[in-house]
């Protein structure tokens, strides 16, 4: 195929229209009206639209149509290389985990200015939202600037109000003092479920807890992030219950229109997440989704939808009552047994468990021969840490802490006694014995992970 | 639960678990032996300080009469049980 030569009339003339263009544009941006930067990129757009279907020219048209599929190519590409910087909104744990989280974001065009995050250890996860002001590739930037700063500076730990105000001051220093970010960030316990928090001028998270409405978190707001260099942050503190949850979102959400320009509004979202309750974050999104979007009939969405949603489900424990009874051993054997089974707990954990369990069970079953009640038999993960724990009820207290049996003897002057207490302080970690309230309690401990 | 069976070659044959709810069964069975054999832990999954306490009473019995238990084919976890009590002392563990 030959193609053929450009006419240098047109060539000249191109250019020189182009530079007239980037000075109006550089002008605008130097008054410091970036919105009149892009209305005047509009209407330019327009007039070009408008003179090439005028144009007769077949090759001004064909390069015309180049030029947009190129940009078309790179914003798709950029809007890729966007929602690669945010953790997938899908996670999966496993069923016994500490919390459950889901995360969803849809922008508005093809690159966005809203942004999320969230990472783990055993003992706490870190999470955050955040809203760039104004659209385009600009806020994309920003968008991108902030995500990769929270990430580097998540790492050491900070507390919430702590990790925004280190933002923040780099924010300041790098990027166009007319760019703000509004942003709520969350450090959640795992082990205890203490939920420390702060909020840089974002839209304040809902509290869903069983049994009591769902409502706005309390939270002193600060000002966006990149509005004030040394504006301190203040950290604000709640405790979740296991099954509690916090949803946080984007103005997208709650301004989210409808045909009659009516907005979808912090009462419908709240009405949403009232008929949840407290159920798994992936639900509790999708609802909030589907609502927005019937509310919406159709109407193109105009800002960036984002959402993460946390649900603290605690440590997994495990508890049983049993009749005080050998008998009973059987069934203390399937509870530590269905314990392991949930997958979180080194298998090779189980033979000092189970002998523990024996064991202990056992002593309280013949030392304390007149014992009416009943023997509590708990288990519990915190960290890599197992406890084991059983409790006597009603027993009087006993020598725990005796000497251990003699093992080095001959056989004739060996006797069984005190072995069982022996073996179990010897293959778990450590143990406590306490005595209160007229109840005996051992407590043993193995690390499993 | 344990169950206890003579091998065809005169072994005691130990399979599932001998905690202390099975003390009263295996009781019978060893304090009747009277003279020495191979335990077969192939098949035994755990063995707590009650089942430790029956091999021990039997140990005893045997001895005054120059006899002995000789236990085999013990896992790593009853091997750990056996040795922190002392018993590879006063046992054959093969």
């Amino acid at each position: 195929m030959t193609s053929p030569a450009v006419s240098p009339r047109s060539d000249v003339a191109t250019e020189k229209a182009a530079q007239a263009l980037y000075a109006l544009i550089e002008l605008s941006k130097a008054i410091g009206d970036e919105s009149s930067a892009e209305k005047l990129l509009t209407i330019i757009a327009d007039k070009a639209r408008e003179n090439l279907e005028e144009c007769d020219d077949p090759l001004m048209r064909a390069l015309a149509d180049l030029d947009h599929q190129r940009y078309e190519q790179s914003l798709r590409l950029a809007s890729e290389i966007q929602m690669r910087m945010l953790p997938s909104g899908t996670v999966v744990l496993p069923e016994e985990s500490p919390f459950a989280i889901h995360a969803f974001i849809r922008p508005a065009r093809q690159i966005g200015g809203d942004l999320y995050d969230f990472f783990w250890n055993d003992d706490s996860l870190q999470f955050c939202i955040g809203d760039v002001t104004g659209k385009g590739i600009g806020a994309a930037l920003v968008m991108a600037m902030t995500k990769t700063l929270f990430r580097a500076y998540g790492v050491f730990q900070y507390d919430p109000a702590r990790l925004l105000s280190a933002v923040n001051s780099r924010l300041n220093e790098e990027t166009d003092p007319s760019m703000f970010v509004t942003a709520f960030c969350g450090l959640l316990n795992l082990r205890n479920g203490r939920l420390l928090y702060s909020n840089a001028g974002h839209e304040p998270p809902l509290i869903i807890r069983s049994g009591k409405p769902v409502e706005r978190l309390q939270s002193k707001s600060g000002v966006p992030l990149g509005a004030l260099r040394s504006f301190k942050y203040v950290v604000e503190k709640t405790v979740l219950e296991p099954g509690d949850g916090v949803l946080l979102f984007t103005d997208g959400v709650t301004e989210a229109s409808n045909r009659r320009e009516e907005l979808f509004s912090i009462h419908r979202l709240l009405e949403v997440v009232e008929r949840c309750g407290p159920s798994e974050p992936s639900y509790i999104v999708q609802e909030v989704v589907d609502s927005v979007d019937q509310f919406a009939e159709g109407t193109s969405q105009s800002d960036d939808i984002a959402m993460v949603c946390v649900q603290y489900r605690g440590q997994p424990e495990m508890s049983q009552i049993f009749r005080r009874d050998i008998s009973e051993l059987a069934n203390v054997f399937d509870l530590v047994g269905r314990f392991f089974a949930t997958g979180h707990v080194d298998t090779e954990a189980k033979y000092p468990v189970e002998l523990a369990a024996e064991e202990i069970f056992t002593n309280f079953v013949r030392h304390n021969v007149n014992g009416q009640d009943k023997i509590e038999v708990r288990l519990s993960l915190d960290g890599d840490e197992l406890a084991l724990s059983l409790t006597d009820f009603g027993a009087p207290r006993f020598d725990f802490d005796r000497d251990p049996p003699v093992i080095d003897r001959p056989l004739a002057e060996r006797e069984p006694g005190g072995l069982g207490v022996f073996l179990v302080k010897t293959m778990m970690d450590r143990a406590e014995y306490r005595h209160e309230g007229g109840n005996g309690t051992v407590t043993l401990y193995k690390r499993v992970r | 639960m344990l169950d206890i069976r003579e091998g065809s070659n005169h072994d005691l044959i130990l399979t599932g678990r001998f905690d202390a709810s099975q003390v009263e069964k295996a009781r019978g069975v060893f304090l009747a032996l009277t003279e020495g054999k191979t335990v077969d832990f192939t098949g035994l999954d755990y063995i707590s300080s009650a089942g430790l306490g029956v091999l021990l009473a039997a140990q005893k019995r045997l001895s005054q009469r120059g006899q002995s238990l000789r236990l085999v084919n013990v896992n790593n976890h009853i091997r750990d049980v056996l040795r922190f009590s002392g018993f590879d002392q006063i046992f054959e563990i093969a």
